[in-house]
C-alpha cells in the first residue's frame, strides 16, 4: 500500500501510503494517491542540491502493483 | 470464487510468464484459434487503470515526458523471463524497470498493464498501483521504477 521515495542526492528515504501527509484518498478511484511531493520527508543535507533547471530535488520513486489476468484482446 | 486447481494455475502461469521464446498453443478440434505467446512481456503505465475486460488510459510522452507509449514497443521490457515460477498461484517480476522523467508528468500514474511483444500486442495482466501517484508529482530528472519483486501477479481468482 505504499510508494518508496528516496532523494537521488542525499538518499533521504520516505514511505508514502495511507496516513502519510503527502497522500490523499481518491474516492472515485478507490485508491490512495501521492499528491504532494512537498510533504515528503526530505531532510536536506548540505550537499543536497536541487536540479539546476527545475529547482526540485531529484527523487527516485519505487512503485508497487498487484496484477491479475486480463481477458486478452488486440492492441488499441 | 476460484474454480481452477491451483497446481494447474501454477503450471499455466509459469508456462506463460517464464518463457523467453515465442510459442503457440493449438486447441483441439472445435477449441478455437491457435494462441501465440510472444515474449518479452512489457510493462506499461496507465493514468486510468483498466479492468479485466478493457484496457485503461496509457500514459503518453506528451504528458509523461520520458515515457514511451504504444504497442508493441512502448513501455519497458520485463526481461527474458518476466516472472519467476508461480507457486500458490502467484509470482513476482524478476527484472527491475526504470523510467527517467525529462519533464513534469502532468498526468499521474494509477495502474499498470503487461502486454506481450507481438506485432498485434496482446494484453495479459492489469492492476492498480498499491498507492498511485498524482498529477505533477513526478518532475524532470526524477526516476520512476519497479524493483525486482515489486509487481505481484496472481491467478488465484481464476
Amino acid at each position: 500500500m505504499t510508494i518508496h521515495i528516496s532523494c537521488q542526492n542525499c538518499g533521504t528515504f520516505d514511505i508514502a501510503g495511507p496516513g502519510h501527509p503527502a497522500v490523499t484518498f481518491d474516492e472515485a478511484a478507490g485508491q490512495h494517491v501521492l499528491t504532494d511531493r512537498t510533504a515528503l520527508r526530505h531532510n536536506h543535507a548540505e550537499d543536497c542540491e536541487p536540479h539546476p533547471e527545475t529547482g526540485h530535488y531529484p527523487l527516485h520513486f519505487t512503485f508497487f502493483a498487484a496484477v491479475g489476468p486480463a481477458e486478452t484482446g488486440p492492441a488499441t | 470464487m476460484a474454480m481452477t486447481d491451483q497446481a494447474l494455475v501454477n503450471k499455466l502461469l509459469s508456462a506463460l510468464f517464464t518463457s523467453s521464446t515465442t510459442f503457440t498453443i493449438t486447441p483441439g478440434t472445435g477449441g478455437g484459434s491457435a494462441f501465440t505467446i510472444t515474449p518479452p512481456f512489457r510493462l506499461h503505465l496507465f493514468s486510468t487503470t483498466g479492468s479485466s475486460t478493457a484496457t485503461g488510459t496509457e500514459n503518453v510522452a506528451g504528458t509523461s515526458p520520458g515515457y514511451t507509449s504504444g504497442y508493441p514497443s512502448g513501455g519497458l521490457s520485463l526481461g527474458s523471463s518476466a516472472f519467476g515460477t508461480f507457486t500458490s498461484g502467484a509470482s513476482t517480476n524478476g527484472s527491475a524497470v526504470t523510467w527517467t522523467a525529462t519533464g513534469t508528468w502532468t498526468l499521474g500514474v494509477a495502474g499498470v498493464e503487461i502486454w506481450d511483444s507481438a506485432g498485434t500486442a496482446v494484453r495479459y495482466l492489469w492492476g492498480p498501483l498499491s498507492t498511485a501517484i498524482g498529477a505533477s508529482v513526478v518532475v524532470n530528472s526524477d526516476t520512476v521504477s519497479f524493483a525486482i519483486g515489486a509487481i505481484s501477479a496472481s491467478g488465484l481468482n481464476w
